[in-house]
């Protein structure tokens, strides 16, 4: 007797796959109980809860609570989402699984930004960096897109990432020259770098917040175009896709959410690429549910690596930059070695 | 087929025509006057000066010196003789000296400035110095490999030094004896250590006191410990380390400071130094403002640039300078 | 068929053209670099110092400082050049450079640990970027080894490795004074300015033995882009021979890197440099080298004479802003769209 194949096997994933992401979900918020709840200072759980429920401003404990735990704890769910997210559009933008949100030039640009405004016009404010970050994340873009499209055959997925990894060079270049020769800009700028989700109150989330929204809605929407770019530009042509404005659309919504990331918490290396990665082994290439599901996984990392990193150097911290790379590239090469890796 | 013409001939071409025309006048004359000194001599020569890499013997006076290490041409300035090239670590900008360096000691002929990390050797050659300084620098073996290879003494950091280690006594020693001006060198160190003393005594309220110092980078805090040249300055004056900062220490001079556990920074002075960022962002931090110390008024903000310069130029001069700024602020602190 | 050949003989004649072409550059380059400083010494001079006969300055400059500087750069230049096209061709995809795949990063945290954890400098911190290029070189194979080797994973782990590296420098880079940071950081970008002839010798030496090496069984690759099984039909031992490209790719590698630290970016841009302006899709072993080789050389030049004296730049800062406009010009230009 013939099964009837055609209609049960989406029938079967998808249940298994909206499970999945309601576990997610259930991580991810313990990730942020543990994120408001553990910290450098060890507070007792009593103390914790009392702070949220009667916040007593007099309190330094109190004080912990709302001024250090809670805005990192924020920032890490919003950076975190927004680097997810863009990891997987960019590794589906230009077919290549080595591109991570960067490759636009965005961190590169962004860093590129900050180090001119420190070194030439003295800015030194969190809030400041985070505006010039803005501005150098979006300048790269534009000229990464733009070069990359020039010429005859236009933006094609290998010329971007070789555009982008060009421009990514040359930024790097002109920030490290700077870096060199003034000594004091890169007493600053190495802690920038490293990626921090510390030392940020909620007025740099409140600046960025709309672009995160912005970015967000662009995202998720893209998963059609994302499905069909995988096929190739003449199938996604086929189905009737405008492929140029997808891509464009798509690179937007990179640069926007990786730029308000790198803004708020300094440019965090290896994130983006990681989770799309791991997030493929468990949905499979359907962007409709990749999404989804990097969206969750990345800032769930981040706030385990952010609670680590406070936790193991005391009275300092670890940065969650380093402690993200330090226990995902493990789990990466992991996760590479068990499973058949997929393009 | 047609045979495309090959662009790259053309821009590679170019390229190199180019790079030829545009660094043709590009060479710096030798400075072939050398300065007066200004302070007799009152070394003997030739004096060997034991260093990392060796002894090093300075056959005869040093006409036209060459200061490359951290401080070393402020130090030179101080015993009277001006380097005809010079290294700007701070940075100061224009020839390098700090705002504290008295006016009869500055430069009446200005240096070649020259790299710091980085050097460049032809610059020295150029120069042609008779003596190379790098006493407080990284102590980094091809370096001193290359300028050696001039045939010019370099006097590099102390026997046993670490990298940027030398302390301004070793420093002051050390090119006292390079320069022929020891007695100079000595009376500056008497002068100094007398200054501190002076102020010691003078302050009463200082002796014994516990005192938390530190500093905040763009987004993360810290503490000095294990001695480092701050650390060192404040006992000094009479003060003594906090015990529970000193506690946290580990190998190095500074220890970060997780903004959760400010209560560290509690002690009976508290004083931090913005680095690279405006003073009211400690001052604004409602978790600094919740420490005791500071709640107190025993806390001291040092936002006035200069002043975190003097420190880490760690120079006489510099230092002289950074006591008569910070010792009003911290008695103002205490009395509150 | 005569279409074919007469593509062939095409290729091969522009190849040649860039060939000879891509070396005087080289040559010239390297002349100029001999000449030109703070104590300008016309060519005719050069030649005599170099010959033995010059004055006991010139020797200084010419034989202790600007010799050894440009032989570096050179020798630097063609192994990063060579390098690199090999990780990009047997990869097959043109971002796999030793800068992503982690064998410079192994490289530079070996240094860094030297200067800062160790505070160790001279002569031990090349040799240990060596050791260290080549052990994480060794890790990442081992690492995705598994039933045999797959491009993909390779890339994959290796960029695990760099992440990895990455941190652990970032974390010895926030924790060090300042200074000794910055000084890490010249290494990590790359420097010449303190090369002496030990380092050069000693690069040499491997170099002569590596590269033809490579080159030879280079030639094997163009049978490997057939396709594996392609490539065992036509008689080539697959495994073997990509390992072994591999070993000689990331000893040229660790060799370049520890003369004077992993100078940025060259390995990368190198091979779609060449690819574009061969103009076949594919880096050519040889014109990538030389294109290392020209970029080091220029970068190297620039770095110490365009900024004024005080601001003596490392290497590794310029080869990026002179290497990447121009490929991006090329991107820019080029109408075919090169698979490489």
């Amino acid at each position: 007797m013939l099964r009837d194949t055609t209609t049960a096997p989406p029938q079967r994933r998808r249940a298994p796959l909206g499970a999945g992401l309601a576990l997610g979900l259930v991580a991810l918020a313990l990730a942020v109980v543990a994120s408001i709840a553990v910290g450098t200072k060890g507070l007792p759980p009593s103390v914790v809860l009392e702070a949220l429920l009667h916040r007593d401003p007099a309190d330094p404990d109190h004080l912990i609570v709302w001024q250090v735990r809670i805005p990192r704890t924020l920032i890490g769910l919003l950076a975190g989402a927004a680097l997810g997210l863009s990891g997987v559009i960019i590794q589906g933008v230009t077919r290549n699984p080595l591109a991570d949100p960067g490759i636009l030039g965005v961190n590169a640009g962004a860093s590129l930004c900050v180090v001119v405004a420190i070194s030439v016009l003295g800015v030194s404010s969190m809030t400041g960096y985070v505006w010039f970050a803005f501005l150098g994340a979006g300048l790269a873009a534009v000229l990464v897109y733009g070069i990359g499209s020039l010429g005859h055959d236009r933006a094609t997925p290998l010329k971007i990432a070789l555009t982008g990894a060009a421009c990514e060079a040359a930024f790097r270049s002109l920030t490290t020259g700077i870096l060199v020769t003034d000594n004091s800009t890169f007493d600053q700028f190495r802690f920038w770098q490293v990626g921090s989700l510390a030392g940020r109150d909620t007025t740099v989330v409140t600046q960025a917040l709309p672009f995160l929204i912005a970015g967000f809605v662009l995202a998720l929407a893209s998963a059609r175009i994302l499905n069909g770019l995988a096929m190739g530009d003449d199938v996604a042509r086929g189905l009737g896709q405008n492929v140029p404005l997808g891509r464009a659309l798509c690179a937007l919504a990179v640069v926007v959410l990786c730029g308000t990331a790198t803004a708020m918490a300094g440019p965090i290396a290896f994130l983006g690429l990681m989770v799309p990665h791991a997030a493929r082994l468990i949905t499979g290439p359907d962007h409709r549910w990749l999404l989804p599901y990097s969206m969750l996984l990345a800032p769930l990392v981040l706030l385990v690596a952010d609670v680590i990193g406070r936790v193991i150097a005391q009275p300092g911290e670890v940065q969650v930059g380093i402690v993200t790379a330090a226990i995902g590239a493990p789990v990466f090469i992991l996760l590479v070695r068990r499973k058949r890796v997929r393009a | 087929m047609r045979h495309q013409r090959p662009r790259t001939r053309g821009s590679l071409l170019v390229l190199f025509l180019g790079a030829v025309l545009a660094l043709a006048g590009c060479s710096s004359p030798a400075d072939d006057a050398a300065p007066e000194p200004a302070t007799p001599v009152t070394g003997q020569f030739p004096v060997t000066i034991p260093t990392a890499f060796g002894d090093v013997t300075v056959p005869a006076e040093p006409k036209r010196v060459v200061a490359l290490g951290w401080g070393d041409a402020e130090v030179a300035l101080t015993l009277g003789v001006q380097p005809v090239g010079a290294s700007d670590w701070l940075p100061v900008g224009g020839d390098g000296v700090p705002a504290w360096v008295p006016a009869d000691k500055r430069y009446t002929s200005a240096p070649t400035m020259l790299g710091t990390l980085e050097v460049s050797a032809e610059q020295v050659a150029a120069l042609n110095p008779d003596l190379i300084l790098d006493t407080r620098a990284a102590g980094d073996r091809a370096r001193y490999d290359q300028l050696a290879a001039l045939g010019v003494p370099v006097v590099s950091i102390p026997a046993g030094g670490e990298s940027y280690a030398t302390t301004w006594q070793q420093q002051l020693d050390i090119i006292g004896k390079a320069l022929g001006r020891t007695e100079q060198a000595e009376q500056v160190k008497t002068d100094l250590e007398a200054k501190f003393q002076q102020t010691a005594d003078g302050h009463p309220e200082f002796a014994g006191k516990t005192v938390a110092v530190g500093s905040k980078m763009s987004g993360s805090y810290g503490a000095y410990v294990n001695g480092d040249g701050r650390v060192e300055f404040m006992e000094r004056l009479g003060f003594r380390q906090s015990p529970r900062v000193q506690a946290e220490a580990g190998d190095s001079f500074y220890t970060t400071v997780s903004p959760e556990r400010m209560d560290l920074y509690d002690a009976d002075l508290t004083v931090l130094t913005p680095i690279g960022v405006d003073a009211d962002e400690i001052t604004g931090d409602p978790l600094f403002q919740a420490v005791p110390s500071v709640q107190a008024g025993h806390a001291v903000v040092i936002d006035d640039n200069s002043i975190s310069l003097a420190f880490a130029s760690a120079t006489p001069y510099g230092l002289s300078y950074a006591i008569d700024k910070v010792v009003p602020l911290f008695s103002a602190a205490m009395a509150r | 068929m005569s279409d074919v050949l007469a593509v062939h003989r095409h290729t091969t004649r522009r190849t040649a053209v860039v060939t000879a072409v891509l070396s005087v550059a080289v040559l010239a380059v390297f002349l100029l670099a001999l000449s030109v400083g703070d104590f300008p010494i016309a060519p005719p001079e050069v030649v005599r110092t170099l010959l033995g006969g010059g004055t006991v300055r010139d020797d200084y400059i010419v034989l202790r400082l600007r010799l050894p500087r440009a032989l570096a750069g050179l020798f630097v230049g063609l192994a990063f050049g060579l390098s690199g096209a090999l990780f990009q061709r047997l990869l097959r995809n043109p971002l796999a450079s030793p800068d992503v795949i982690g064998v410079t990063a192994g490289s530079s945290l070996a240094a860094v640990l030297c200067l800062i954890t160790f505070g160790v400098t001279g002569a031990v911190v090349p040799a240990a970027a060596l050791a260290g290029g080549l052990a994480t070189a060794v890790l990442i194979y081992v690492l995705s080894w598994r039933r045999g080797v797959t491009g993909y994973r390779l890339v994959l782990v290796g960029i695990g490795v760099a992440a990895l590296a990455a941190s652990a420098m970032s974390y010895f880079l926030t924790r060090a004074d300042v200074r000794i940071a910055a000084q890490a950081l010249v290494w990590i970008t790359g420097s010449f300015a303190r090369v002496g002839w030990t380092e050069v010798r000693m690069a040499g030496l491997f170099l002569v033995v590596l590269v033809p090496a490579a080159l030879l069984l280079g030639r094997t690759l163009s049978v490997l882009q057939l396709g594996d099984d392609a490539a065992k039909a036509l008689g080539v031992r697959v495994e073997r021979v990509r390992l072994a490209l591999l070993a000689l790719a990331a000893a040229l590698c660790g060799v370049a890197t520890s003369v004077g630290g992993p100078i940025a970016f060259v390995a990368f841009l190198s091979g779609p440099i060449s690819a574009r302006v061969l103009r076949t899709g594919r880096p050519g072993l040889v014109p990538a080298a030389l294109v290392g080789a020209l970029i080091t050389l220029l970068a190297d030049f620039a770095a110490q004479h365009l900024l004024s004296g005080a601001f003596q730049l490392p290497v590794g800062v310029v080869t990026g802003a002179v290497g990447a406009p121009y490929l991006l010009y090329l991107l820019a230009t080029t109408t075919r769209g090169a698979a490489a």
